[in-house]
């Protein structure tokens, strides 16, 4: 996927929603009904975040949650 | 010529612009097009890692072809950089990418360029074995300046966009890391962000430890878990590009951020992880001051408290009990985790000014006189004299000074009433009563949990909150159900305890 095409912003926008929502599964329209978005786009910015590992998605490929990162016990 | 080139030609190298804009095309078209005896024109430029060429034929139709890089005469001056000009060219299927239909003739194929680095082929075909003479070459020369130029802004515009979604991104990201209150938060803010904005195929981060100097692995993403205690600073792993960025605060390395990318960085990315890296250095460092400064603010509190129970022997442990029983409460309610902290801390203190209480008259074993019970209390005043020197303390002064105060205004010291209490200090009150209730005291033994609950149930309303009372009760429920509610002996003080004395205690603490 080209970065170059893909609202940089919003799927940084993406990312901190998850992150702040750790455990909300949601599709692309509610997604983009929470950050105030276009879906198209945010579908956009759902699809990088699967490619870069931040998300994960269901086997029907339309629910996305947050794939949390391996981060060390003792910090 | 021609057979000299096509043996050179091999795949060429990626270029790194991938985009130009189609108006831009058709009209360069446009204008070669119409160059005297010119039969077809075309221009082309990577996109999406092939060659892309439009085309157009004088009085014709034209049409666009994909092919792999390298191919042919075009191929060859993509990557050479060099022009060709063939006076006799005859149809070659090694010469043109497939599907581009060029007639036989003659031609001019050039490089253009962005920024000195050639992104594109431009070129012209007569349908003649007829030279092209030093005025068509200057129309030509003409044209792709102005494609170039053209191009190079809309690179321009391209590269300025990608920096302002960049430097957005990074105040969303200092407003996430500023918000951040542990150091996990921060962790995953800077591997998630790093997989955002980056072509990071893993990314990983290193802190190194103050006291011993060694690297240790804080976060990663994108990598087995298998694989993470094999992870070495500064060493890579997989395919791909390896990056390091150091984590600088105040001018000392304190770790690396590391990754594996697919392709290279847009020096715009470059500058936001490396922003990334340090603003997360400096939140851990925050982070990292602030738990210490808590710490040794507890540590404090502790010693506070340790004082005042070694001047009033009965109510020891009183204070970490009532603590725990208004963070019972305040848990149930969902309270964040600062007012939480100050429902706890404000139960180690409550009971401070009591320092201030002659020795007599707290040890006394009898009922109290009006006298002694006046001065008694005058303990939450005292309390809030003494802790209010203390500026990290100032959130608590409320809960010191206002935890014998009661609902329907028939408390003390200031007998405020309903809305005029707030809700921590509402806590607070019913977790310090209920407290005393189950204690022993000199002059009663500890009243039954359900008795002491009839208390506050009587008192609800007029006392306490109805609500929390409520809840209260509920909560302490569960809790004596599951035999955690803690009994004087099972509470002692970190760091020491203080050891039991004799004396008196007739208030609700």
């Amino acid at each position: 996927m080209h970065t170059d095409k893909i609202d940089l912003l919003l799927a940084t926008e993406v990312a901190l929603f998850f992150e702040r929502n750790p455990f909300t599964v949601e599709n692309g329209e509610g997604v983009a009904r929470k950050l105030g978005r276009h879906t198209e786009q945010v579908l956009q910015a759902l699809e990088l975040l699967v490619e870069r590992c931040v998300l994960t998605r269901d086997e029907n490929g339309t629910l996305f949650a947050y794939a949390p990162p391996y981060i060390a016990e003792d910090r | 010529m021609v057979e000299s080139f096509l043996a050179q030609s091999s795949p060429c190298c990626q270029s790194p612009s991938e985009s130009y804009p189609d108006r831009l095309v058709q009209a360069g078209l446009d204008a070669l097009v119409h160059v005297p005896d010119v039969a077809l024109a075309t221009i082309g430029g990577w996109n999406g890692g092939k060659l892309v060429l439009h085309w157009t034929r004088r009085g014709d139709e034209g049409g666009q072809v994909a092919s792999e890089p390298g191919d042919g005469l075009y191929g060859w001056v993509l990557r050479t950089g060099n022009p060709v000009m063939i006076d006799c060219f005859r149809g070659d299927w090694r010469a043109a990418p497939a599907g581009l239909p060029l007639p036989d003739g003659s031609c001019v194929v050039e490089p253009w360029c962005v920024d000195g680095e050639v992104v594109g082929v431009m070129a012209v075909h007569r349908a003649a074995e007829q030279a092209f003479g030093e005025a068509d070459l200057r129309q030509f020369a003409a044209i792709r300046t102005l494609i170039e130029a053209s191009a190079s802004e809309s690179q321009a515009r391209q590269r300025q966009e990608q920096q302002r979604q960049h430097l957005q991104a990074l105040t969303e990201m200092s407003r996430a890391l500023v918000a951040a209150t542990d150091p996990k938060t921060v962790l995953a803010l800077v591997v998630d962000m790093t997989m955002t904005l980056s072509p990071a195929m893993a990314c990983w981060l290193f802190l190194t430890d103050a006291e011993t100097g060694q690297s240790a692995l804080a976060a990663a993403r994108g990598l087995p878990r298998e694989v993470l205690p094999r992870l070495t600073a500064g060493a890579g792993y997989g395919p791909g590009l390896f990056q390091q960025l150091s984590v600088v605060v105040d001018g000392e390395v304190v770790g690396a951020l590391e990754f594996m990318h697919s392709a290279e960085l847009h020096p715009a990315t470059h500058e936001t992880l490396q922003a990334l890296a340090n603003m997360a250095g400096i939140a851990l460092r925050q982070i990292q001051t602030h738990a210490g400064q808590q710490r040794l603010l507890e540590e404090a509190i502790f010693a506070l408290v340790a004082a005042l129970e070694a001047r009033d022997p009965y109510t020891q442990g009183h204070s970490l009990r009532v603590a725990e029983f208004a963070t019972w409460l305040a848990e149930a309610l969902n309270l964040d985790e600062q007012e939480q902290r100050l429902v706890r801390l404000g139960g180690y203190l409550h009971d401070i000014g009591k320092i201030g209480i002659p020795e007599v008259i707290l040890r006394k074993p009898g009922r109290f006189t009006e006298d002694e019970i006046a001065a008694m209390q005058r303990h939450p005043l005292i309390g809030h004299y003494i802790l209010s020197h203390i500026s990290g303390l100032s959130e608590l002064l409320p809960l010191v000074r206002s935890h014998h105060e009661r609902l329907d205004g028939s408390g003390y010291p200031d007998g405020l009433a309903g809305d005029q209490i707030p809700r921590l200090v509402r806590i607070l009150a019913i977790a310090d009563v209920f407290e005393a209730l189950t204690a022993d005291r000199p002059y009663r033994g500890a009243l039954s949990v359900e008795k002491a609950f009839a208390v506050l149930e009587e008192g609800a309303g007029s006392h306490f909150d109805v609500d929390l009372v409520k809840l209260f009760l509920q909560t302490v429920r569960i809790k004596n159900a599951l035999g955690v509610i803690p009994s004087p002996l099972e509470v002692t003080l970190p760091p020491a305890t203080v050891s039991a004395q004799t004396g008196d205690d007739q208030t609700a603490g």
